[in-house]
Parts: C-alpha cells; structure tokens; sequence
C-alpha cells in the first residue's frame, strides 16, 4: 500500500506547529532540523488560476524602479496569499533518486517511499539541486535528510503496515487546521499534488 | 512513533517505551494562562518534551509552534535564577544576590512606609495579559488598598467596556454556523491557533462562507478570505459608521429589534447621514463600493458574523469604533442568534469557583484617590475591579507631585510593550520602588530595585486550572530551577510579610487554592488524582433572553445596570451623563493622513504594528531558539511598489523614522499590504546567544516600534476607553550594508 501524506493549502494556517513537532517528535529530531517548511506565496493577479502564466511574481525591485509612491484609495483583491507546509513528496518520478551518484536513494518497495540510507551518503547536495522543490538538507554530520513519513520508530514491529495502523506522523497529528493527511495515495493522486505544488513554487519564484 | 496527539493511554504507553514518565499538565507558552493541556515527559529528572492532551475539550490534542519550545525555554540560561537586591544606579544591572525572604521582607518594608508617608494608592501594579495570577494582582491591590492596577490600554478591556456599556457584554463569532464572516482587527491564526481558531476559519470556508479580511495586511488568514478590505490603520471607526449608514439608509436593518429592544435608532439613523461610503473612503483607503456592498452583505444574510479583536483597542477612535461594530450586530438581527454573534460562551453545569477580587474591599475613598483612570470614575469598579491606564502611570510618576511611588512590573515588559519608552524609562528612574517579577530576564531588569524569579509553569506548585467545561490541576514537570516560587506565591508571601495574611491563606497557596474549589465540592488532592481532570457537562446555552442579557448590572457602587433602558444603548445616555458622545463618532488618529497632512511631506507612510505572531508571546521568547527560527529578525512589511519607488530591495536594511524616534530593521517585501502603510511586530528587543543575536537597542536604532509613536494625552488616546494609539507617520530610508 501506498501512503502521502497530502497537504491542503485551503487549510493551511502558516501557524510553524508542524515545523516544530518534526524538530521535536520526528525520525530526524536529533539533527535540529525539521523536514517540512512553512512557505508563504503571493499570487499576483490571476496567477495560480487554471490556465494563467506561471511566471515569477514581480517582486524584484528594479523592475518598477522610480515609480512614485501611490496613496489613493486602495483595494487589490487580485492579491492571493497561499501558504505551503513543503516536505519530500516522494515523487513518482524522483528526480533526487536519478542525480545520487552513490545509489543512496531508494524506492520503498512496500511504501513507495523514497528513503535515504545514511551510510551510503556523502553529502554532495546532487539531490537537493535536482529537487523542484529544493527538499533534502545537509545535516551537522554531513549526511542528507529529508521526511520519511516517520513510518519507521516502533518498538514493535518494523512492518510499514502495523506501523501505519498505529502511527500519524507528528506533523500531521499536530496540525491545528487539519491541513495534513497520512493517507493511501495512488501514482495519479501523487502526481496531482506533485504539480499543483510545483506551480505555486514557480509563481513564487521559489 | 504514534503522533503527537494523545490519549492518556497512548501517552504513557509512549513515556514507558522511551524510559520517560508523564506528567499531563497545562502549556504555559502564551504566558501562563489556562489555555492548552498538554502531556509533558521527563526523564531521570529532566524536561524533554510536549505532546497534546486529546482528551482536553478545547484543544483536542492539537499545539501550536510555541508549545514544543517548552523545554527550551524553561533551561535557557535567560532565566532569572535567585532573587537579587540592585547594588549599583537604576539602569547599571548591578545587583547582589539575596534570600526570597530578604526580597520579600525588603520590598514590603518599602511599601508599608511608602503607604504611611503617601497612601497606599501610591503603589502601582503594572498588568500583564491575561494571566492565571491576573486576580490574585488585583486582590493585592484591593487588600492593601491602592486602587492603581494599571491595565494596558491596548487589550481585551477596551473591547469589553466598549460592548458592555453597548449590548451588556462582550458578543463572540458563531463560526461553526455563519455563512458570512467579518474578520476585524483581529488574526484569528496566530490567536490561540489549538484552541480550534484557526480550524473554524478554514471550515467555515470550506462551506463556503464569504469571509471579509478588514485589516491593513494580509497575514495568513488573509489567504483564506473572499474579501481583503484593507483599511488604514486606526480607520476602522470611520469604516464601521459608513456601514451604518448604508445600512440605515437602505433599511436591511430588523425593525421588530429596534421597536423592541434598542434605544435611540432615529438619532442613529440621522447622525449616521454624514458618514457616506465616499466620505469614508477617503479616510480608510478602501474604495466605497466595498464598502457598500459589505454592508448589505452582512445586513442582510441572517447567519453573519464579526470576529473583532485587538486590531481595533489601539486609536483614540477605538470606542468609536467598537460601539458602531456592537451596533451594527445589534440593528441587523445578528445578536444572540446562530451564525452570528452570542453573548455567552457555551455553558457547563461547572459551578463558579470562589472569587479572588475582594469587592467589598473597594470603597468611594480608594476611587477618589486612582489618578489616570481607565475608564471613567463613574463606571468604576469594573470587571476586573479598579483600573487605571498602565502608560499613563509613568506619566503621573514624572509630574512635580506624583500620586505613584512604587510600581511592581509582575511578567510584564513596559519599556517594550507600552507607548513612549523614553517616558517610561524617566519614570523608571525617578519612581521610589521599582520591582520586577519574571521567568526570565526583560527590557527594564537593569532598572529594578528588587527582582523577583517566578518559575515557570512546569515548575511551579501545583495549581487548578479553568478553561471553558475543563477543571484540570497544573502540575509541576521538574523540580524548580531557580530559587523562586510562582506569582500567586511572590503576592501571597508579600502579602503575609505586610501584614495581610488574613486575606492570603497565611500565606498558604494549598489552602488558597481549596477555598476556591469549596463550591465544588472538590479540593486540590482529589483533582489532582484526575491525570486530565475533570470535564463538566454542557448545559443547553438559552439563547436571546434580551430581557436578562440587557438588565446586566454593574459592579460599581450604585449597582447601575450597564443598559439604562434595559435596551441596547445605541444612544448611550450613560456616556452622555458622562459628559462623552452619546452616539458613536468619528475621530482621526493623531498622526496620520487625515490629522497632520504637512508631515507627509517628511513622512510619507502610516506605521502601525502586529500586536500578535505565531512564534512569540508579545515581548518573550524571541531568545528560544525554536521560536526565533521561525522569525529570526524584525522585518517591516513594506509593498514592492513603495519599496521600489525608493530603491528597496527584498531583505535591504532600512532606517524607519517617525518625528519621535527611529529604528532599523530589515524590510520585507509584502504585496499583501496598503502601498501607503508599512508594519512591523512589536516587542523586539532581545537576542538569542544559541543562534549567535544580540539584544536590540530599546531606545534609536533598536527594534522597538513602540519608540515611533505620539504619546501626547490629549490627541492619542481614546478618552473613554484609554486605548492608546498605535499609528504615526515614518519615512523609509534605505541604510548602506
């Protein structure tokens, strides 16, 4: 079976709780590091909308260089402000997986996961590069992490599935919103999240 | 690994697998105030971490940022760690270390000869938000018999005197039920998040109500609104009296309440005459057919809410505005009916605990001797008791013949979270006695007499704690870190230590705490066998019972019911009696666009700042590693455009000038905010020595937003309600890196 966990910008509060249950109750807790982010993306204009550009949003400064500052009456609610919780999405297709030049990078034969095996990885930051979503971080130790949908830590069993039964991953159960979910995912609903992802980031220049 | 949202079960299932014990427990990171439960673990003694109490009705498992960052916080090397007397001058830090029972026995022997030489009203406290200690201050007070407990000005009362003195009471959002919704002022994800705000806003859209974001920026609730009215800072009086007059010009207004239930709509409906959407517009920067069409959207949709919040306590309009909003609700049918504003939160069968304040302590005498009241003498007592204007304190103390000796800053920051530091720090320096009581070490430490370490919630002594249905004890994670107790125990010792053991316990916080829970039948020993405590039934809430919602009485000395005519008071005749506006007005922050045009010209934006942030509470924590990762620095929210117009580029360091002070700080570009109008959070001014951050300067040059205001009492403050002001005019400069 596989599993996401899928993430609902609808419901997304940017309130950090699930940076820091990661920091606190992930699998990666003891690197200081939290595997999912918190992103906010600014949607000029009709952007995000189905058919419109994904250009960069124009922040960039120079571009309206000299224009003079504008008191009137104001109201733009062309202005959208999305917010992200980005972790690994263990893409269908894993761009990080095809740049690991040491096969450290693996598909999860039960989970479809893409997991990471530490003793293979020498911290060359390939994967992070090849990732649309710039997702792998270099630890202290010099090793690459990333999410893993926290499946691994019981005591009991080293079974994905009794794990699953008995697990939500901590940034999901904190979730004050509810915008996370561990659930079973097929290759199309991966794929969908994948892409509506990606075209956020784009639109923010991210 | 199974979540962080717990049963007890779960929870010490978990604990035992990892060779750690459970301690269930209430979170104490918004300061400590009975909000979320939480299961603490610790192991062979120490405190490793946070995770949620699923079966606490009000946070249902669920934690926000600051929840996790408990152990960090309570282990930082900021803490204060023993009690300690200054030895050098009033702003060296110079201190010496002493005895809790030589600080107590200082301190009170200070107040009892201030007492004998001036009164006792020369003794100020200072108040903190809402805190589980709040009471006990006023207590205090009322024992010894000062009338000066200082309230901010700029939280929660504004808003509750505004309503009360309007409808009877404060009117909460019916999230679960409306199908429109106006966001006010307020940021209803970065308040309380867990206790289900945040989850009520994206459900209410996920039915698809129409929510209206009426703020000068779009923060994370913006990304789910339907509407972004992004009104001016300090405007909103003029916004909500334009609605009125859309309202009452159009008629969407409930006839059968007005005849029955309200006094003084013709005199509303014909004042209202001169505030059109065209002149509003004008004033707020929103252009008037948002404004109309919001006004016949929230008139006529039978399930409309308002959620208003502190955005709205901070202009000298701020009742104003208040008071229009209450009327609003009231003429359009939107009281005490499902969706839309309710009087009272859901009720249990909970008995009421035994009330700390002493009511019968205050006397016209006390009242007669407060200086800079909160609100005027008339309605005083009020719901807290006595209050006078924290701000306004310091400016009693630098007069030739103050009335205030003494002030005592218990987990309080003045020089940070009030208007006009410099005032504060001259008042700081002049005062007889000043006491400082904290977790942790603050902005005006270094000017105290005396310090005081509190400890904090998960060590402290054990305590009960409300919220809502639940009764739970607070019980302590580690043994304590520093030689201190909890506030109850600092006012309880003090109060032995001056003779008022009679009205503490003898100093007993056991006994204190059992004479509370006698009504119910329970003491400390039997609820603390209760690991989540004990969850009283609901009770069916008896919804537009007008007849008792507006014949409320008050706790002054006349007993005077708050609605004079046991209607909603849209023509306040208690106010005008009073000698203020009978009906709602419009008056324009004292710095701005409208008030001081000539100093656009120098100052081109309107500066305002977020009172509230998902990582810190107020003027704390910016030294808690986790939290400071959140929002590392002091950002001022400025839109591309105006940046670009002045060669500003994303994260550039820019100096921030107003005709009072300047900062420097980092800008951010922010598209989700008025062109006109730059923001930025107060309550900067500590480092964090784990991430390598120094302090900020309090005064030029720091962080401190509250060192760009006006602080002149005629023009800034709201003379019904003492809100203070928090809007100026600034230039942005870019500095060289």
């Amino acid at each position: 079976m596989e599993y996401m966990i899928a993430f609902d910008t609808e419901r997304c509060i940017a309130c950090h709780a699930c940076e820091n249950a990661c920091k606190s109750w992930g699998e990666h807790a003891d690197s200081g590091l939290s595997m999912r982010k918190v992103k906010k993306v600014w949607l000029l204009a009709g952007q995000g909308e189905p058919g419109a550009p994904d250009a960069a949003g124009e922040l960039a400064a120079g571009q309206t260089q000299g224009a003079a500052l504008s008191f009137a009456p104001f109201c733009d609610n062309s202005i959208k402000l999305k917010t992200l919780a980005l972790a690994c999405l263990h893409c269908v297709d894993a761009a990080c997986m095809a740049a690991c030049p040491v096969k450290a990078l693996y598909r999860d034969a039960v989970s479809a996961r893409v997991l990471l095996d530490g003793a293979k990885c020498t911290g060359c930051l390939l994967c992070r590069k090849a990732c649309p979503y710039g997702v792998p971080q270099r630890s202290t130790n010099k090793k690459m992490l990333k999410c893993n949908l926290c499946l691994n830590s019981t005591a009991e069993s080293n079974s994905v599935e009794v794990n699953i039964a008995n697990t939500q991953p901590p940034c999901v159960s904190t979730c004050p919103s509810g915008a996370l979910r561990l659930e079973p995912c097929t290759v199309a609903k991966k794929q969908a999240q994948e892409a509506a992802i990606l075209q956020l980031l784009n639109i923010s220049g991210q | 690994m199974i979540g962080t949202a717990l049963t007890y079960d779960q929870a010490l299932a978990l604990a035992r697998s990892k060779g750690e014990e459970l301690v269930p427990t209430w979170c104490g990171m918004c300061g400590p105030a009975p909000n979320c439960a939480v299961y603490a673990f610790r192991r062979d003694g120490v405190f490793t971490n946070v995770a949620g109490m699923l079966e606490a009705p009000q946070n249902k498992g669920r934690l926000c940022a600051k929840a996790y960052a408990a152990p960090q916080f309570v282990y930082s090397a900021e803490r204060i760690r023993y009690p300690m007397l200054r030895t050098g001058k009033r702003g060296e830090g110079k201190f010496k270390r002493v005895s809790w029972d030589e600080a107590i026995s200082f301190t009170a022997q200070k107040l009892l000869a201030q007492k004998a030489e001036f009164g006792a009203e020369s003794l100020a406290i200072l108040s903190p938000a809402r805190r589980d200690y709040s009471a006990y201050l006023s207590r205090f007070l009322a024992v010894h018999g000062s009338p000066h407990y200082a309230h901010s000005g700029i939280c929660a009362m504004q808003i509750l005197f505004s309503f009360t003195y309007t409808l009877g009471g404060r009117a909460a959002p019916d999230y679960k039920n409306a199908d429109v919704i106006l966001i006010w002022g307020k940021q209803p994800v970065y308040s309380g998040p867990s206790l289900g705000s945040g989850l009520n806003l994206v459900d209410a859209k996920a039915r698809g109500a129409k929510i209206y974001a009426i703020k000068p920026s779009l923060e994370a609730d913006g990304s789910h609104a339907s509407v972004w009215v992004p009104v001016r800072p300090g405007t909103d009086a003029a916004l909500a009296l334009a609605m009125l007059h859309v309202i009452c010009a159009e008629g969407l207004v409930d006839h059968d309440f007005i005849a029955n239930w309200c006094h003084g709509y013709a005199e509303l409906k014909e004042h209202v005459k001169a505030f059109s959407p065209g002149w509003a517009a004008d004033i707020c920067g929103v252009a008037p057919d948002i404004i109309t069409e919001m006004a016949r959207t929230y008139a006529t949709t039978p399930k409309a809410a308002i959620d208003f919040g502190n955005g709205l306590e901070h202009a000298p309009s701020a009742s104003d505005a208040l008071r229009a909003i209450a009327i609003l609700i009231a003429i359009t049918g939107h009281l005490e009916r499902s969706g839309c504003n309710l009087m009272q939160a859901p009720p249990s069968v909970m008995p009421p605990t035994r009330e700390l304040i002493p009511w019968e302590r205050y006397s016209q005498k006390m009242l007669d001797a407060m200086v800079k009241p909160e609100f005027p003498k008339v309605f005083q007592p009020f719901n807290e008791g006595f209050s006078c204007a924290y701000c306004r304190v310091f400016e009693n103390i630098l007069e030739d013949n103050p009335t205030i000796h003494a002030v005592i800053a218990p987990g309080t920051q003045p020089l940070v979270s009030t208007r006009d530091p410099r005032q504060t720090l001259a008042a700081l320096e002049k005062v007889g006695l000043f006491v400082v009581a904290d977790t942790t070490r603050t902005a005006e430490m270094p000017w105290a007499d005396v310090v005081f370490p509190i400890l904090t919630t998960y060590e402290a002594a054990e305590q009960f704690l409300i919220r809502g249905s639940l009764i739970m004890a607070r019980r302590p994670v580690i043994k304590p870190l520093a030689e201190g107790k909890s506030m109850q125990e600092l006012l309880m010792d003090l109060g032995v230590a001056m003779g008022y053991a009679d009205d503490f316990w003898q100093g007993d916080l056991a006994r204190c705490m059992n004479w509370q829970l006698e009504p119910l039948s329970l003491d400390m020993a039997q609820l603390l066998q209760q690991p989540c405590g004990i969850n009283y039934a609901a009770k069916a809430r008896e919804l537009a019972n007008y007849a008792k919602l507006f014949t409320r009485k008050s706790k002054a000395f006349d007993g005077h019911q708050f609605l004079e005519q046991g209607k909603v008071a849209i023509y306040n005749t208690r106010f005008e009696k009073a000698g203020f506006s009978a009906l709602p007005d419009w008056v324009a922050p004292a710095e701005g666009p409208a008030a001081t045009p000539e100093l656009q010209a120098e100052f081109p934006f309107i500066f305002s700042d977020y009172h509230t942030s998902r990582s810190f509470s107020a003027s704390w924590q910016r030294h808690v590693p986790l939290l400071r990762s959140i929002e590392p620095e002091p950002e001022l929210h400025i839109h591309p455009q105006s940046a670009a117009a002045l060669g500003i580029a994303d994260g550039d360091k820019v100096k921030v000038s107003s005709p009072h002070g300047f900062i420097c700080v980092r800008a951010k570009l922010y598209p989700g905010i008025r062109p006109d109008t730059v923001m930025l959070l107060h309550g900067w001014w500590q480092g964090c020595s784990e991430l390598g951050k120094t302090d900020y300067p309090l005064f030029d040059g720091g962080a401190n937003a509250n060192l760009l205001y006006p602080n002149t009492p005629d023009t800034c403050y709201d003379p019904l309600v003492t809100a203070m002001s928090s809007q100026t005019l600034v230039r942005v400069e870019k500095l060289d890196n």
